[in-house]
């Protein structure tokens, strides 16, 4: 594995909370990993396992799906949702070959910059040890 | 017809019930002022991360969802409202009258030091300030004299604390867009309102003086700075810490009432034992093994969940009031307490939290609108909860007593439907619908705040999209007036008709950018924020690799805009009529509301005589005669032409939706039918009505404490010698777990009434807590004044009621005492609590959901107050759960604002943050339809095919995941849009800039 290996993590942020919270980490100067890349979505509910699938088939070495903490959900319980749909789209994504601990679903409430700067954190160095997803095209030299 | 000249109201004070008080205004057609004393809004809820009964935030769910903006904006970040002024740093010194009833307030506004307009908030200013401060914002910290009051905050600009600030002007010279001027001056400024709402909340009491409590030593803290230390933003950063050496606390006490119902303030705060049970919740969640201990008077649980929800709370509680406090030599606090049984206790606590009371501020405010006050709170009129004895001016929240935050939302709410029925209401009509072609030019505007971003390569990122064939230009500080119109001359000169802007997060620059956009004719969904200054710029610690940021984000949006295109529905017309079920007080009032706003109602009742609970009511606590109120409210919804009064007349089963809802009515065996735009259901509760024996229930001499009420009424006090009155009779028990409300009230009047004819009248009331929560605490100490016994009985030891020599003989296991007493009685007076009586209705041949006490369950029970789950359906009164009038009258008017929102409307308009079918699509399988949190999906028959009703929709997308054959689509992000943006983030991102 490369030693410079940077990995590439695609994230699906509620509108609500996970985006806030990367603003919050932001305003606040609370700096972590360049690593995300982040698409803001309106509920993690929302997420659909295609968008999931087609990011590690594209290459993403990581997949991070930021919701509302339990109870706190704009739409009453698109997080539920979610939490069930990752469930089910992890027991899955073995049978295609994917690696189901590419896939993180947390919980991050608008006010918790730091806990969203903590979590790239904890993904980005996670997934360096992993080294990079094998359905990537071949990684940087 | 002539243009209606537009009624302006002012709302004083920022805190939550002030901003639920602007927003409901602003959303009947308002123009509002909102005024805050603070540098930024929203007061004590600011500083609550989490706020019971349901443990979670939610403060977006204030807006009415057809509102624009409630699908999209965090309100904690931006109001987002049109005609909805937000004025900050002024206070209120002078009131006069002006032409037509009308109130000229006059107000001084400190200055900020910092032009708002101009502020880009870079930090910079804050970050080179020398001042530091005690925080009031965090508490256990400092901060400089240039700041925010937290990240958040509204208004998003930063501002300077002149009385701290030393003009050292080392901000000047840093701030990039010279926004900065100390030389500043106070500024007076005038505004005449039709009406205004008092909402200036409460002070937190000073714990000074609480010093056999412990204040001055260190780990002895407030519940409010509790609340800091658990929050996520705190001074700890959530980390649960002891101020004397941060270690973490394995033993922690709470001392309720720490301040409340002591010598200094003679009341209860209302709020504190539920705040304090969720702050030992949030303890218990985070850290399960710290043992929790909470020291109380009452649990004054008195809302509908809020009894279960303190059993619920894992923790030791000990009924007493600590008498002393002291330090041992490791900073530990040794509490000294006599239990109940009279036995003296010394516990040892590693961290003590003294839940801390409100003190009224409004004396100022009350003596400017010549209003009387009690303890520091305005007077309220009695019989209602919100109105003063000047009829244009409310008091809403904790300023006319303490209060609680489902209370004071409520209470918001309803000073909306006050006033609306007051000054009447604008009608609104339909913007015309506006769709998007396909494949337009697409343009960047980059703004990372002046230099920002040190790594950031200009040409490169210009050079990359000009090799795209897009746009791209870097414009400084888009937020700005002088931003904006390079923006827009960007947008003509380069003849762009989609423009992505990678600056300021979305939650502070959207309205401001998408409103410049929308003045070009634009859709505001052809613009795209992206927070490239928060997530990227501030945000990546390592800088050299912005630029591959800035490349693969901006053209992910870029690809997104391209593919947008939608076609937007037509407004759909609404049928502008209210049914209201159930012909009680709330029902009754509720119709005159709407009557007087000009709203036709049918208002129907199912026995012959409207009048419900209220005509057996005689007077409260405070001394409010129902009855007269009652025939009058009859009389005029009688004389009403607006109001349709049926009789002897129930709901039998509702189809359709929000602005077409057909109600299938039944009189005996005729059917009626009747369409409305909206359903309010007051359908009422019932009186508890004890088992036989229960109590003694039964057995001569026992009687239910409204009964008794009637015969104190008429004078039959005669003979009475002795009486005994047991509380908590089908109340907080298994069968029922939850307060009455109304009933420890009720024990108290007739217990004064009685001492007050005749002082030789033994009375006894057997109580588990007594609930005269806020002012009417008074009233306990002044029945204890009168020699009303009080003995506190445990729900696992209950008073046995039997009869002996033609007498009632009340058996009762006395703690103080340790010993069971025997007490006589001509009468033994039982609290019958409130009982539900909702009827099942079928909405669309389903049945609608009750709570799990089966009352009506509204869909928040904080921010929604009397909102049901689907929209265009609201409750209120005992319908809603235990209440006494003057809330249910309140809940009816917070009703009547809400349901408003949609009956001012002649046509119901679709939004661009929704969902739709592809018809050709849908297997007509119905998940749709159960994933769907607001019910916005219905099965269309005709169609066969889901559909979208899109005034409710809220555009989680939520159907659009769960959907198995993608009919289900989200406007804002299709599927190919998705695609198209993961598919650019991960090509660009790994071939970077170094290709």
């Amino acid at each position: 594995m490369s030693e410079n290996f940077e990995p590439k993590i695609v994230g699906f942020f509620c509108n609500w909370c996970t985006a806030a919270a990367a603003d919050l980490a932001g305003t606040s100067r609370i700096q972590y990993p360049a690593n995300v890349r982040p698409i803001r979505v309106m509920c993690s509910g929302s997420v659909d396992a295609s968008y999931v699938i087609k990011a590690l088939l594209e290459g993403a070495d990581g997949v991070l799906i930021g919701g509302c903490h339990p109870g706190d959900c704009h739409y009453v319980n698109g997080n539920y949702k979610a939490r069930r749909r990752v469930a089910l789209l992890k027991s899955i994504l073995t049978t295609l070959d994917l690696d189901p601990d590419r896939v993180w679903l947390r919980w991050i409430s608008a006010s918790e910059g730091l806990r969203f700067a903590k979590v790239i954190r904890q993904m980005t160095e996670e997934l360096s040890q992993k080294g990079p997803n094998p359905m990537g095209k071949s990684p940087q030299t | 017809m002539a243009k209606e000249v537009e009624k302006h109201i002012v709302v004083l004070g920022g805190g939550a019930a002030g901003i639920a008080a602007a927003l409901a205004l602003n959303d009947l057609g308002f123009r509002v002022s909102l005024v805050e004393k603070q540098s930024h809004l929203l007061g004590t809820i600011g500083q609550l991360d989490k706020q019971f009964p349901n443990d979670a935030c939610g403060f977006c769910q204030l807006r009415s969802r057809i509102e624009p903006g409630s699908s999209e904006l965090c309100l904690r970040h931006d109001l987002g409202a049109e005609g909805l002024d937000i004025y900050n740093l002024s206070t209120l010194w002078n009131v006069e009258k002006a032409k037509g009833d009308r109130l000229k307030l006059t107000f001084n506004q400190e200055p900020a030091y910092i032009k708002p307009e101009l502020c880009v908030r870079c930090r910079l200013c804050e970050d080179v300030c020398p001042v530091e401060v005690p925080d009031d914002f965090n508490l256990l910290g400092k901060r400089k004299a240039a700041y925010i009051r937290y990240p958040m905050a509204i208004p998003s600009t930063w501002v300077i604390d002149g009385s701290n600030c030393t003009r050292c002007g080392e901000c000047v010279k840093v701030c990039p867009t010279d926004c900065i001027d100390l030389a500043m001056q106070p500024e007076e400024f005038s505004i005449e309102a039709d009406a205004v709402v008092i909402s200036t909340g409460f002070a937190l009491i000073d714990p000074s003086y609480l010093t056999e409590l412990g204040i001055r030593f260190p780990n002895v803290v407030t519940s409010l700075e509790l609340e800091r230390i658990l929050s996520c933003f705190g001074p700890t950063q959530g980390e649960l810490k002891r101020p004397s050496d941060g270690s973490t606390p394995d033993k922690i006490a709470f001392i309720f009432c720490a301040g409340s119902r002591d010598r200094v303030h003679q009341y209860c705060s209302s709020a504190c034992c539920m705040y304090g049970a969720k702050e030992a919740r949030m303890l218990g969640d985070k850290y399960p093994d710290t043992e929790l201990t909470i020291f109380y008077m009452d649990r004054r649980g008195y809302g509908k969940s809020y009894y279960s929800y303190m059993e619920e709370t894992d923790v030791r509680w000990v009924p007493c009031r600590p008498a002393k406090v002291e330090e041992t030599a490791n900073g530990n606090l040794l509490v000294h307490y006599e239990s109940e049984d009279g036995k003296f206790h010394k516990e040892e606590f590693d961290l003590l939290t003294l839940v801390v009371g409100q003190e009224g501020r409004a004396q100022d405010f009350a003596e400017l609108f010549e209003l009387e006050t009690t303890e520091g709170f305005i007077k309220i009129k009695e019989g209602t909860e919100i109105e003063t004895a000047n009829p244009r001016v409310f008091a809403i929240g904790s300023a006319g007593g303490p209060k609680d935050l489902p209370d004071s939302i409520t209470e918001a709410q309803a000073a909306a439907g006050r006033i609306a029925s007051l000054l009447g209401i604008s009608k609104k009509s339909a913007v015309p619908s506006k769709s998007v072609e396909p494949f337009p030019k697409v343009g960047i505007v980059f703004d990372p705040v002046g230099d920002g971003g040190a790594g950031l390569d200009q040409d490169l990122i210009k050079t990359f999209f000009a090799s795209k064939g897009i746009e791209a230009r870097f414009i400084n500080y888009t937020e700005t007036e002088q931003g904006l119109d390079e923006l827009e001359q960007f947008i003509k000169e380069k003849e762009v008709g989609r423009l992505v802007v990678a600056g300021p997060s979305p939650n502070k620059a959207e309205r401001l950018l998408k409103g410049r956009v929308q003045k070009l004719g634009w859709h505001p969904a052809q613009l795209e924020l992206l927070d490239f200054r928060e997530h990227v710029i501030w945000g990546f610690e390592d800088q050299s690799r912005v630029n591959e940021a800035a490349l693969s984000l901006a053209l992910a949006h870029a690809e997104k805009l391209r593919l947008l295109s939608f076609e937007q529905t037509e407004p759909q017309l609404l049928i502008g009529r209210a049914l209201v079920v159930g012909g009680g007080a709330t029902g009754l009032w509720a119709a005159k509301h709407f009557a007087d706003v000009g709203v036709s109602v049918t208002l129907i009742e199912k026995t012959e005589q409207p009048g419900g609970q209220a005509s057996k009511l005689t007077r409260t606590l405070e001394g409010f005669e129902a009855k007269p109120f009652l025939d009058e409210l009859i009389k005029k919804v009688a004389k009403s032409k607006k109001i349709e009064l049926l009789t002897d007349t129930t709901l039998d089963r509702i189809e359709g939706e929000l602005g077409k809802f057909t109600c299938y009515l039944k009189r005996g065996e005729e059917e009626l039918i009747r369409g409305a735009a909206i359903i309010l259901f007051a359908t009422g509760a019932e009186e508890y009505e004890p088992k036989e024996g229960e109590f003694g229930w039964g057995l001569e001499g026992v009687i239910s404490e409204r009964d008794f009420a009637w015969r104190i009424a008429q004078g039959e006090t005669d003979n009475l010698e002795s009486v005994v009155m047991i509380q908590c009779v089908g109340s907080r028990n298994e069968e029922h777990p939850y307060c009455s409300r109304v009933c420890c009230r009720r024990a108290l009047a007739n217990a004064i009434a009685l001492k007050e004819a005749d002082p030789k009248i033994e009375v006894t009331i057997l109580a588990r807590d007594v609930m005269t929560w806020g002012l009417s605490e008074i009233y306990y100490l002044k029945a204890r004044e009168l020699g009303v016994n009080f003995i506190r009985y445990e729900k696992d030891s209950p008073p046995e009621v039997s009869q002996r020599d033609g007498k009632l003989v009340v058996s009762v296991y006395d703690r103080l005492l340790d010993a069971t007493v025997e007490l006589t009685a001509n009468n033994v007076v039982l609290a019958n609590g409130i009982t539900a009586s909702t009827p099942p209705i079928l909405y669309n041949d389903k049945p609608i959901a009750f709570d799990k006490f089966a009352f009506f369950a509204e869909v928040n029970p904080k921010f929604r107050p009397t909102e049901l789950e689907a929209d265009g359906l609201f409750a209120a009164g005992l319908a809603k759960g235990p209440k006494r009038l003057s809330e249910a009258l309140t809940e009816a008017s917070a009703a009547v604002a809400k349901a408003l929102v949609f009956l001012r409307r002649e046509k119901l308009e679709p939004k661009y943050y929704v969902a739709r079918t592809n018809t050709r699509r849908c297997a007509f399988c119905g998940i749709c339809i159960d994933a769907c949190p607001n019910k916005a999906r219905v099965m269309d028959e005709e169609l066969e095919s889901a559909r979208v009703i899109e005034s409710i929709c809220q555009g989680c997308g939520v159907c659009a995941s769960a959907c198995p054959s993608q009919a289900a689509h989200l406007l804002t992000l299709e599927s190919d849009q998705a695609f198209a943006m993961i598919d650019v983030l991960l090509s660009q991102q790994e071939r970077g800039v170094d290709e």
